[in-house]
């Protein structure tokens, strides 16, 4: 996201916050990508990730007041989308294994069918991650934010990130060299 | 595939989790690593496990059809709920919009965005080198909460220096507002539509 962008986001938020339905919808339109895409990645099902996108949008809109303005919108949607998955994986815990979306590798050419194997593998592993490991991990790897960002996504420090991060990376790097 | 566990040590004393840790951010290898055979063994086998990684991270995901529809029509009914709840003289004033509010425990303050026009048009007339404002509506004010979106469109004494009467215009209207109206001018657009002086340069 360019600094171009950000401005566009910091404008679009002062019309919103005047109750300017119309901003808030341009806003939804360009992060709904990123918002379902961590909701999905954190979630590991569809359905799920659809409804914490759903309910992120709704709650920044609610609480676009306590949005400030030297801040980036991005990462603070990606915070409230967070709390949102962590929410919804603290209550999933007590009632049943963390859901995974793995898909059937399926047939095709040897080398596609090796590549979605592999893939396959990662998905197992991020599944089998605690919901504090997957957290900066998804947003590490996928997301490709900054340890500053993450920090500030997961109000922790950076070395709690980093050290997070760090046990996340051997749970996967397992997973997948055990796949193999 | 090697038995390398992420968790362990190489007979070189480097700590695997060290290597992947580098791999995994994109990193070069140190100059170690660069010349250890140890090391590259490992970084080339951990760079390898990563590719599904990196595999995963870009495979696209699309996001629901009606996604966003579904998400306004929430947005609508919130706000619909939350206007019902104000009530009374502040929904008459939202619906007009552009409106700023102040809440605290005595009342409202509400400015209207032809308040935050006013201040602009007679700070503009402080600036040197300024000459008018272009045509009607040469001023648009967007006022949110405590924020405010200034575009104006102006004319310019020819001779001096545009970048310099624009930035002078830029500081004096953002300083003039916060001091007045208590609002933060968080974007302040100049369109210079021409140049005022019997000159053949006019626009």
């Amino acid at each position: 996201m360019t600094e171009d962008d950000r401005e566009r986001d910091r404008q679009l938020v002062v019309l919103a916050r005047g109750g300017n339905e119309h901003a808030f919808e341009v806003l939804v339109r360009r992060h709904q990508d990123q918002t379902y895409r961590l909701a999905l990645r954190m979630l590991g099902d569809r359905d799920d990730a659809d409804d914490a996108a759903q309910e992120a949008f709704l709650q920044a809109w609610r609480g676009l007041e306590s949005f400030r303005a030297d801040a980036a919108f991005g990462t603070w949607l990606y915070r409230i989308t967070m709390n949102e998955c962590l929410r919804l994986l603290a209550g999933r815990r007590d009632t049943a294994e963390l859901s995974v979306d793995i898909e059937d590798p399926g047939a095709g050419p040897e080398e596609m069918m090796a590549a979605r194997q592999v893939v396959s593998a990662v998905k197992a592993g991020v599944a089998g991650l605690t919901p504090e490991q997957r957290a900066p991990w998804v947003l590490r790897e996928v997301e490709g934010l900054t340890y500053e960002e993450i920090a500030e996504v997961l109000a922790v420090t950076v070395t709690a990130v980093k050290a997070r991060l760090h046990r996340a990376r051997l749970v996967i790097a397992d997973a997948v060299r055990r796949a193999r | 595939m090697t038995a390398l566990r992420p968790d362990s040590r190489l007979p070189c004393g480097t700590e695997v989790a060290h290597i992947l840790e580098r791999v995994a951010d994109r990193q070069e290898p140190t100059a170690h690593q660069r010349g250890c055979p140890y090391c590259t063994a490992a970084w080339d086998e951990l760079a390898d496990l990563w590719v599904g990684v990196r595999a995963y991270a870009d495979e696209e995901v699309f996001v629901p059809d009606g996604f966003v529809m579904k998400v306004m029509r929430r947005v609508r009914a919130s706000s619909a709920a939350s206007r019902r709840e104000v009530g009374g003289h502040s929904s008459v004033a939202r619906r007009r919009g552009w409106h700023a509010l102040w809440r605290d425990e005595l009342g409202e303050l509400w400015i209207a965005d032809r308040v935050v026009a006013a201040v602009v048009a007679q700070t503009l007339t402080e600036v040197e080198g300024f000459e008018r404002i272009a045509g009607p509506g040469g001023i648009r004010v967007r006022v949110g909460r405590r924020e405010v979106i200034v575009e104006v469109r102006v004319v310019l004494v020819y001779g001096q220096s545009v970048v310099d009467i624009v930035a002078a215009v830029q500081e004096r209207v953002s300083e003039r507002v916060q001091e007045v109206t208590g609002l933060l001018v968080v974007s302040l657009d100049v369109v210079v539509t021409g140049f005022a002086a019997g000159d053949s340069t006019r626009a």
